[in-house]
């Protein structure tokens, strides 16, 4: 396997982690101040629209990139992991950060039945993994250490930044959508303009065109890039713990348990070892493949099979 | 441009790619080295949990005396080991000892139930693992460092600069053995 002396290829994927992070938080400011200066318009408040657009975008990318993982974190309700309490998980976070030869991260536990485990933070000296007190129950230590070793093999690439940019910005373009459907009701009523009708319908048009697509290219995007990302940190994990069977026994399990992550929703379901929201991620078609933030939950078992097989 | 200007900027050039490519090799030698410390301190960290285990053990086997001082021994030659060889030495007669440690654990239920006894339990196949794991970076990092300086052009300037081939570690057949024991 190729372990660190993959080094090349792992520093093109940090890389290319960073610059499309930078490249969305671009992307969503010019995207929020256009949005914004064709609202404003409306109302013939299209400049200082467009201004508070800018701001208000800017703030929420360097929100996201600062405190994106704090943000989750606590959108999940997840708390510090105890050490009398979870010796074996801390143990396990340790032990992986050292095959990967990176910092401790973090080690957060969220409280609910459900079978799960996410990481984050934007680099990995501020990396968090948090798991789910139900998947402490069910997987054993070295299942356990596969699914830390996927989480680690996030924050070695980088994912880790890129997801929870994502998260926060498009969970942003969602609330904007909604301010946009309210604020788009209230302009019917106080609409005066007259002479310009025609253009204030075309701008209306627009707007409410980029408010709706904008979520929705958003998603497309950002799930077609992040089930590659899962596959590598499948691999990646398995590379750290030189033992894909453990991962591929821990994903059978986690896709086995009935309960539900009920306080993940669509914002942050691309942040998880196995979608939170559709587990097995086999949609129907090319159009539901495209909307999956994961790679079939079966594939992924059968290509770690087949690892643990060849060696 | 004149001719000094174009070998103006020819030489810059070469520096400036110099420069990088002897960075790179230093990060990497560096990334080697603080990959070998770094198992030093998960051995020593074992060393250091022993002597709780044997006294925990103690408390419930207590006619066990001659595996007590065994282990004692064997970790003190560890301790004391000056040279790798002598380390793996130790090594290879303290892992059978823990072993069997385990194997007494498991004729003594009271024991087995005891809180503290199955903490330090994790704890010892947590250091086993810490210390596998280090190994196994250091042998990844070797990879990763000794290709560098043999790939031209780095392996022209790599001799000349001192960045020697680092050696592997053998996994060895007791630390794998070790890192089996289940609880």
């Amino acid at each position: 396997m190729a372990g660190a002396a993959d080094d090349l290829h792992l520093q093109q994927r940090i890389d290319r982690n960073v610059y499309a992070t930078v490249a969305w938080m671009v992307a969503i400011v010019v995207l929020s101040t256009a949005t914004a200066y064709l609202l404003g318009l409306i109302w013939d408040v299209g400049f200082p629209a467009a201004v508070i657009g800018f701001f208000v975008a800017t703030f929420s990318a360097m929100t996201a990139y600062f405190a994106g993982d704090q943000l989750v974190l606590g959108l999940l309700r997840a708390r510090p992991a105890d050490r009398a309490q979870h010796r074996e998980l801390i143990n396990v976070a340790e032990e992986m950060a050292i095959a990967a030869g990176l910092p401790v991260p973090r080690v957060y536990v969220i409280d609910s039945p459900a079978s799960n485990a996410l990481a984050t933070g934007r680099d990995p000296r501020t990396a968090s993994i948090a798991v789910t007190s139900g998947l402490l129950e069910v997987l054993n230590r070295s299942e356990l250490q596969a699914v830390v070793a996927h989480e680690m093999s996030h924050i070695r690439q980088r994912d880790t930044l890129y997801a929870v940019v994502l998260a926060i910005l498009v969970g942003g373009i969602v609330i904007m959508t909604d301010v946009f459907w309210r604020t788009r009701a209230g302009g019917f009523r106080g609409s005066r303009g007259n002479s310009d009708s025609r253009a204030q319908a075309a701008i209306l048009v627009v707007g409410l065109l980029l408010a709706i697509l904008a979520p929705i290219l958003a998603k497309i995007i950002q799930m077609a890039v992040s089930r590659q990302r899962e596959y590598l940190a499948d691999l990646g994990g398995a590379d750290l713990t030189r033992n894909p069977g453990a991962l591929a026994d821990a994903l059978e399990k986690i896709a086995k348990d009935p309960d539900r992550l009920d306080i993940a929703n669509r914002g942050v379901q691309h942040l998880f070892v196995l979608n939170p929201v559709n587990p097995l991620s086999e949609g129907e078609g090319t159009f539901g493949k495209l909307l999956n933030t994961h790679p079939p939950i079966h594939e992924r078992i059968r290509i770690l099979r087949a690892l643990a097989h060849s060696r | 441009m004149s001719a000094t200007g174009y070998v103006i900027t020819l030489v810059v050039i070469l520096l400036l790619w110099f420069v990088l490519l002897y960075n790179g090799l230093v990060k990497w030698r560096n990334t080697v080295q603080s990959a070998w410390a770094q198992i030093d301190v998960q051995l020593k960290r074992r060393y250091d949990l022993i002597p709780n285990l044997v006294d925990t053990v103690r408390a419930y086997a207590k006619h066990e005396r001659e595996l007590f001082e065994t282990i004692a021994r064997v970790r003190a030659e560890a301790l004391t080991a000056g040279n790798p060889r002598d380390v793996a030495g130790a090594e290879m007669r303290l892992a059978p000892a823990i072993r069997s440690l385990f194997a007494v654990a498991e004729a003594y239920p009271q024991l087995k139930a005891d809180q503290n006894f199955r903490d330090l339990m994790e704890e010892l196949t947590a250091t086993e693992n810490k210390v596998a794991f280090a190994r196994q970076y250091y042998n990844d990092s070797v990879r990763v460092y000794n290709t560098k300086i043999q790939q031209f052009p780095a392996a022209l300037i790599a001799g000349p600069l001192h960045f020697l081939p680092a050696d592997y570690l053998e996994v060895d057949a007791v630390q794998r053995e070790v890192q089996q024991v289940k609880f």
